[in-house]
């Protein structure tokens, strides 16, 4: 039997050592990222360009290539970081161990919205920041649809989850149809979107994209200790004296402007913000505190891991196969077990 | 600590729960609220927690308003055992005892302080429960999960701890151990208890005070064997009960029959 103090030390242990790795996975990951593609571009010539790029006295090797690459996998991080704490939000708002933005229609409604833009206003689309809000009100509506139709239904863990899919169906058959009309009218690759894509990423996306991850980290950090109550009922969060509505207000809030950044950057990237929150409670439990900066790290490697399998696919020659393809494979998966396991311990 | 209650009145939507609910509390003294199902018990105790607010009506806390006060200071003055809402989250039972310590933290402190941790590991070992420290919430029994409750009040070092049917689910020996548990912290920690409760007999053996609430009105106030007369709970359960008054063994309520428009006998 081990006592509280020794067990609240070895869960900040597992905590810095969760993030260790994760930080070391995470950078591994970028490594490789970075050295593969249709121009050969070894380990060795990415650790020097990283060593010319920081001032050190070495011969870079084509940082043209090192540039573009950079930029695609930096995307990426971010697009995944940010995912897997709206992720957490998201879960922890909704007590809902199956809840995701994706699935819960702010991706899709995201999309919709910024493509609606693109036909109404497309001058709106000229900057990226413009289009990041854009996408979050979407998201922030969609969120609303969702929840409000499941309390209409009911308002079980059941009818949140089917209300999501409701939601999200009419929205993606709209942003479909919306993405070929834009493509058509305004000449850029927009169905990309529909399914997520980092091939399109530039340099001018990952400003807006690193501010959202930013500040949606910051608050969730100060918020955490208030989700953490609210997994145990709204009553128990009321009676230490936070105010649940307000908290979940907030979360709502954050977790669309993270949803809402990747969608307008990245486009529809499903069943990471499923993902990554479980893989971290199964790594250091489920305190938020925790669980909000793993799900970050995790869920930038996760997402550049995909990246690379999907850069090494499309090198055979069939085309650039969109980023969603790889995390539905991984996430539905992971959904049906969720679904088999968790739905019969929450009622 | 005093608590006073003075012309509370409850609505939810267009239904008075609350009427004109009036009583005070001292310092280490045990109090029962009984009644029947829909009296009000549980909308009493939430108003009292801040949980609701009153149309009408003040609750004074040594002499300041509930409602006056900051919402972490009346948290760390009261605590309610709220039953724990189910999850799929991997929380532990220490996880859940240590989020009461919340109110006691900074806006900006994000890790709990060494005596929080002692504090928390006072709690438990005082119930019991040291072992379930690392486990699973969703992994524990009903018995179990009562207790972990009540640690988790203690954690949170309140004056007044209200708790809705503490002993509901459990048997018989958890039963008793549950109230003997509120019981000394009345006794030896001066703690102010009062608690919602349907058993009647144990209400009696474990109160100071007894309130009997009826369609949300105190029908009833004062010790026992002033609250627990046949005639009070003939016309608040319509029930024909037997009372008895042992020296030994204290009350014994028994139900002779159900006077509503069913015959069928009750057995509570």
């Amino acid at each position: 039997m081990l006592k509280p103090s020794v067990l609240h030390e070895f869960k900040l242990r597992r905590f810095f050592l969760s993030l260790v790795i994760g930080l070391i996975v995470l950078a591994i990951s970028i490594i490789i990222s970075l050295s593969i593609g249709s121009t050969s571009y070894g380990i060795m010539d990415v650790l020097k360009t990283i060593a010319w790029s920081i001032g050190l006295p070495v011969q870079p090797s084509n940082p043209v290539i090192f540039e573009l690459r950079f930029t695609r996998s930096i995307v990426a991080v971010l697009s995944g970081a940010c995912l897997g704490i709206a992720g957490v939000l998201v879960q922890s708002i909704t007590r809902n161990p199956l809840a995701e933005p994706f699935l819960l229609g702010l991706s899709s409604t995201a999309l919709t919205f910024v493509s609606v833009a693109a036909l109404v206003a497309p001058f709106l689309l000229v900057s990226r920041y413009s289009m990041v809000a854009i996408a979050f009100i979407g998201a922030l509506i969609g969120f609303t649809l969702t929840l409000t139709l499941s309390e209409i239904a009911g308002g079980s863990p059941l009818t949140l989850i089917l209300a999501g899919i409701a939601v999200s169906s009419v929205f993606s058959g709209l942003s479909h149809v919306l993405a070929f009309l834009v493509q058509s009218k305004l000449n850029m690759p927009f169905i990309v979107l529909l399914m997520g894509t980092f091939s399109t990423s530039l340099k001018l996306d990952i400003a807006p994209l690193a501010a959202t991850f930013v500040l949606g980290f910051i608050v969730s950090m100060l918020i955490a200790k208030p989700l953490n109550t609210l997994l145990y009922g709204d009553e128990y969060a009321g009676q230490l004296g936070y105010n649940p509505r307000l908290i979940r207000r907030l979360s709502s809030l954050i977790a669309s402007l993270l949803t809402g950044a990747t969608v307008a950057i990245a486009g529809i990237i499903g069943f990471v913000g499923l993902v990554v929150p479980h893989l971290a409670r199964m790594m250091v439990g489920g305190d938020n505190r925790v669980v909000i900066p793993l799900a970050a790290i995790i869920g930038g490697s996760l997402l550049v891991l995909s990246d690379i399998v999907i850069r090494i696919i499309s090198s055979q020659g069939i085309g650039e196969l969109p980023v969603s393809a790889i995390t539905s494979i991984i996430g539905a998966p992971f959904f049906a077990y969720l679904l088999a396991k968790k739905m019969r311990e929450v009622k | 600590m005093k608590l006073r209650i003075v012309g509370i009145e409850f609505w939810y939507n267009s239904t008075k729960v609350l009427n004109n609910v009036e009583f005070s509390v001292d310092k280490g003294e045990f109090l029962s609220i009984i009644g029947p199902n829909g009296a009000g018990k549980t909308t009493l105790l939430k108003v009292i927690a801040r949980l609701l607010k009153p149309r009408k009506g003040v609750i004074y806390i040594d002499g300041k308003s509930l409602w006056s006060l900051k919402p972490r200071e009346v948290a760390q003055k009261i605590a309610y055992a709220s039953t724990i809402v189910s999850n799929g989250f991997q929380v532990t039972v220490l996880d859940y005892v240590l989020t009461a310590r919340y109110p006691y933290h900074g806006n900006m402190t994000l890790w709990e302080r060494e005596e929080d941790i002692r504090i928390a590991e006072n709690a438990l070992r005082r119930l019991g429960i040291e072992h379930l420290a690392n486990r699973r919430l969703d992994q524990l029994s009903s018995g179990e999960l009562q207790r972990v409750i009540i640690a988790r009040v203690l954690v949170q070092e309140p004056e007044i701890i209200l708790v809705d049917e503490p002993t509901a689910f459990l048997d018989l020996k958890h039963k008793i151990e549950v109230m003997d548990i509120l019981r000394k912290l009345v006794e030896e920690d001066r703690k102010t208890v009062i608690a919602a409760i349907h058993d009647l007999e144990l209400a009696a053996r474990y109160s100071d005070k007894i309130i009997l609430l009826h369609r949300g009105r105190i029908v009833a106030a004062g010790e026992p064997e002033e609250v627990l007369v046949e005639e009070n709970i003939r016309k608040t359960y319509g029930v024909n009960v037997k009372v008895v008054r042992d020296r030994e063994l204290g009350f014994i309520i028994v139900p002779i029959e159900s006077i509503s428009v069913s015959k069928n006998t009750s057995d509570t």
